[in-house]
């Protein structure tokens, strides 16, 4: 059974985004909205992709800003300047 | 005794304003979405102004442009009153800390009189247009219709007026701290032969009434040709001849001007996909203007430029044209 990747974000107008972000370059995500937080689950993988935010908000983003909304995280974290990805080795 | 801790939720009743409901859906809107769109009031207005009564004080029709829906024009860059504020604060953090650096460092003492000669003749009496832009910037935000429109063109004008004091402090510290180079600008401004074709241009465009054509004289053609060749091609000339370091100083315009260049494009595409009307409209508006705007920067160019610097502004704005949608014109 592959074990779930998680990352709950505050509920804010840039986290929004970057979740809008997310569920596109992440089809088979499952978002739960809760009082301010939104909890994001994926089976196995979650990619954030600098891109994807960038053409939703019409800014450059430092992917790093993310830390600021971000209340927890699980799975292994692979950092690069163009995406951030969680999953589980193995 | 045990104490019990449960989470209550509350469910929100709605997700946003009802005007941006209708536009945009029933979903939580972004911060752009609800401090830009159908804001600006539209009916019920009890006066005609006293100023132009056959008009409303809000009205469509301040410009020939027809749009069904002026909302339909959108920013790229998404910047509401907060997020602009942001960025430009950001921006201004940068640029304060290299004239500091420049300041610190007596960057500008080495510079020879002939780089000073062309700071001083070429960029100094720049902020007087500056000014102009902003005026001009001011009046569309007061007579266009739409505040994503409306906004942008207020953002713009604030912007020009930072400019203009980043020259002043350009030619303050070059003056060691004195304001004679800036009067000496001030004089050429109103007297050298060689920016009297751009003071009439910025001159003539405070008196446009349409403000869709003067969004396209101000923002599309003049500083399109401008920016261009006082800040890049100037630039590129001031590094070959060993003054770099007021690149330093300028690096504010050209940042800005990248970026500012992004909603005007998209302001204009907006507008001539929507009839063939409004492009042709536009397309004899920026025929007439970039004619003139050619005329007055040719003497320009002669105070010091490399000859063929404007030919190549001005083949890199008929290509930026082209690639908006606007290709029956050729400046």
């Amino acid at each position: 059974m592959t074990s779930l990747v998680y990352i709950n974000l505050q509920d804010t107008d840039y986290a929004r985004a970057i979740v809008e972000a997310i569920v596109q370059d992440n089809p088979h995500v499952e978002i739960q909205h809760q009082p301010s937080m939104i909890r994001i689950e994926a089976p196995g993988r979650l990619d954030i992709r600098r891109d994807t935010v960038e053409q939703i908000t019409g800014s450059p983003w430092d992917i790093q800003e993310m830390l600021m909304y971000v209340i927890t995280l699980g799975g292994n974290v692979e950092e690069e300047d163009d995406s951030f990805s969680l999953h589980w080795n193995n | 005794m045990s104490v019990e801790i449960k989470t209550t939720t509350v469910e929100t009743i709605r997700n946003t304003f009802s005007h941006t409901r209708r536009r945009f859906g029933d979903k939580v809107a972004s911060r752009y979405q609800e401090a830009s769109f159908d804001i600006e009031s539209a009916t019920n207005f009890h006066y005609r102004p006293l100023w132009q009564p056959d008009k409303l004080l809000n009205d469509a029709t301040r410009t020939a442009v027809v749009m069904a829906d002026w909302y339909a024009v959108s920013d790229p860059r998404q910047y509401y009153y907060g997020a602009y504020v942001q960025a430009r604060a950001k921006m201004q953090e940068n640029a304060e800390h290299d004239y500091a650096f420049c300041e610190k460092r007596d960057m500008l003492a080495g510079l020879s009189a002939h780089n000073i000669q062309l700071i001083s003749s070429l960029l100094l009496p720049l902020r007087h247009a500056e000014l102009g832009a902003n005026m001009n910037n001011s009046n569309i935000a007061a007579d266009g219709f739409g505040t994503s429109v409306t906004q942008m063109h207020m953002f713009q004008a604030m912007d020009r007026l930072g400019i203009a004091q980043y020259l002043s402090r350009i030619g303050l510290m070059l003056d060691n701290g004195d304001v004679l180079l800036l009067a000496q600008a001030k004089q050429q401004w109103l007297n050298a032969p060689a920016w009297q074709g751009l003071r009439r241009y910025v001159e003539d465009t405070l008196v446009v009434r349409d403000w869709f054509e003067l969004t396209v004289a101000q923002n599309v053609v003049s500083d399109g040709l401008v920016y261009p060749l006082l800040f890049h091609k100037l630039d590129e000339q001031l590094s070959a001849n060993g003054a770099g370091q007021v690149g330093m100083l300028t690096e504010f315009m050209r940042l800005w001007f990248a970026e500012s260049q992004r909603w005007v494009d998209a302001l204009l595409k907006t507008v001539i996909n929507e009839s063939a009307g409004n492009k042709a409209l536009v397309e004899s508006w920026v025929d007439r203007w970039s004619q003139r705007a050619v005329d007055a920067l040719r003497p320009l160019a002669g105070l010091g430029l490399e000859e063929a610097a404007l030919d190549a502004v001005c083949s890199e704005f008929a290509a930026r044209l082209k690639k908006v949608g606007l290709s029956g014109v050729k400046p």
